[in-house]
């Protein structure tokens, strides 16, 4: 009986361990990460799971991003960010870089979809298609970058929907 | 057990007991301990289930709203509060045996881990695809999985595992390019795969609840499969490389050599499920052999219901026995419009039909004892 209810209790925290380790891993690499901020442009899908979500491409400031026939199976790529270069080989003397990897013409490294509230998603996609949008990075030393905010005209979003709802209130 | 069973539990046992094959003592025993038993209707069991799945996707709709005014940080902690508020209700609900409130607390905190793994990417803003949140749901609830009394948590469990499984092939970077432009095939991986899980399970013997959902899924799946590929939507021409088959080959050919390995199965058994498992991949070949015939697809597909009913039969499953017999005989009555052009043919064919209907009824009500007992017996 006891052995049961210690099996029981067991597999009922490996679940709470393992979503809390999550959280501290993602915490973590937030933390410890380097900042960048990259402008950026998109539109407003949605995730069965976690809601609305804008997905854009980032402006790396890089020519011939996979660019080519040899991407139209997924390639590995690497984004430097300083000096700003793009290669398939992780780059030798890069200070700061993004792997992910190309498919088609475009690199994706897992940072290209930003979560926002139903209720403002569209004017948030206004805003990003109207080239307003940049968006804040964690980058570490291996080159897996995690997001931490999305800005809109330099302020973060929560700030620049305050300030577009104080304007509308006085008008 | 309620009342209606009970009293046929009485009735049984005073039976035995007058046979002398019991005694009265532990008859009294016996009905004392199932009295005493929690009862469980099937009914409120199943209103439950759907109760909670119903709940868990308010729960998800409530996450994806992902309100403004509420900091991410927020989110999180009061997420984790729910999560072990819960955690501590079901110990208590299984310490306290209240067998349907500890069912449905279980299957609350099952679907809260999967609604905690979409808020954690709401908040964290990752990229990651439904298949990586199924399948990491998957290894983190399957211990809690074994630990439920009734079937939904282990259907529930291998459903969810099984779904991602098909998106990780459909949408997995490792098998993109395998299955990108043959996407269809996952139709013939999947019964492979649940077969495959099933024949692992049964030689543990220890979950017989996931190993009937993995039997479940695997008919569900294979009915599908059947369903796509007599359609048309897999496709009746075309090549077809020998690498998108590479998986199922795989897949089959494990299963089959568990099943020949393991002496649960009958010789016949085995035989059927070869059979089975043959047809069933044979069937998803045709287009590479430039087979495009209406009649093959649906002889292959009659002779292969016709081997799971038997399968069915040499287990003495008699409904699902009965279930492929029909469909079967759905089938052949299709047959008949496929084959058949203008309103005289098909005025003759259905007349055809429905006495070969009613013909194959009198024929199964009067031979039914004598094939059952022949597709059982021949296996002992």
């Amino acid at each position: 009986m006891t052995l049961i209810r210690n099996n029981l209790i067991i597999a009922l925290v490996i679940p709470i361990i393992a979503l809390a380790g999550l959280v501290a891993h993602k915490v973590y690499k937030i933390n410890v990460g380097q900042e960048y901020i990259l402008p950026i442009l998109g539109f407003d899908p949605r995730d069965l799971l976690s809601g609305h979500y804008l997905i854009y491409r980032i402006d790396y400031g890089v020519s011939g991003l996979c660019s080519g026939m040899k991407y139209n199976q997924e390639k590995p790529a690497y984004v430097c960010l300083s000096p700003r270069s793009f290669s398939e080989l992780k780059p030798q003397h890069c200070t700061a870089m993004i792997s992910g990897h190309c498919r088609g013409s475009r690199f994706n490294a897992g940072i290209e979809r930003f979560f926002v509230p139903q209720a403002d998603a569209r004017t948030l996609e206004r805003a990003v298609r109207g080239r307003k949008g940049s968006i804040v990075l964690a980058v570490n030393r291996s080159g897996k970058a995690l997001i931490k905010d999305l800005l809109i005209e330099d302020q973060p979003w929560r700030d620049y929907l305050s300030t577009l709802e104080q304007i509308e209130s006085k008008q | 057990m309620g009342d209606k069973s009970l009293r046929r539990l009485k009735q049984t046992l005073n039976d035995w007991a007058n046979q002398g094959l019991i005694s009265w003592e532990q008859c009294q025993a016996i009905e004392a301990y199932e009295a005493k038993r929690p009862q469980v209707s099937w009914i409120l069991y199943g209103f439950m289930s759907l109760g909670v799945a119903v709940l868990a996707i308010g729960i998800v709709s409530l996450i994806a709203a992902n309100w403004r005014d509420i900091p991410g940080s927020i989110k999180l902690s009061l997420d984790f509060c729910i999560l072990i508020a819960l955690a501590i209700a079901v110990v208590y609900a299984w310490k306290r045996q209240r067998p349907m409130l500890y069912e449905a607390l279980l299957s609350l905190f099952l679907l809260l881990c999967l609604a905690s793994i979409g808020l954690i990417s709401q908040v964290f803003h990752t990229g990651g695809e439904l298949y990586m949140a199924l399948l990491f749901w998957s290894a983190i609830t399957f211990a809690l999985s074994l630990a439920a009394q009734k079937s939904f948590v282990p259907f529930l469990w291998a459903s969810l595992f099984i779904l991602g499984f098909a998106l990780f092939l459909l949408d997995g970077k490792l098998l993109h390019h395998l299955f990108y432009q043959r996407s269809t095939i996952t139709y013939l991986i999947l019964p492979l795969f649940c077969l495959l899980l099933a024949v692992i399970f049964q030689y543990s013997k220890r979950f017989p609840m996931h190993l009937n959902a993995l039997r479940q899924l695997s008919l569900i799946t294979g009915l599908i499969g059947l369903v796509v590929v007599e359609s048309g939507l897999y496709g009746r021409s075309g090549n077809y490389h020998l690498n998108y088959f590479m998986f199922s080959y795989i897949f089959a050919a494990l299963g089959l050599l568990l099943i020949l390995l393991n002496p649960h199965y009958r010789k016949i058994q085995k035989w059927i499920l070869c059979c089975i498992i043959a047809i069933y991949l044979f069937l998803f070949h045709l287009p590479s052999f430039g087979i495009s015939s209406d009649l093959i697809y649906a002889i292959l597909s009659v002779v292969l219901l016709i081997s799971v009913a038997l399968y069915f039969a040499s287990i003495k499953s008699r409904k699902l026995f009965n279930l492929f017999i029909l469909l079967a005989g759905l089938r052949v009555l299709i047959v008949y419009f496929q084959a058949l052009g203008g309103l005289a043919y098909t005025g003759v064919g259905l007349i055809l039909s429905g006495l070969l209907i009613l013909i194959s009824i009198w024929l199964w009500q009067r031979y039914r004892q004598p094939l059952q007992n022949w597709t059982e017996g021949f296996t002992a």
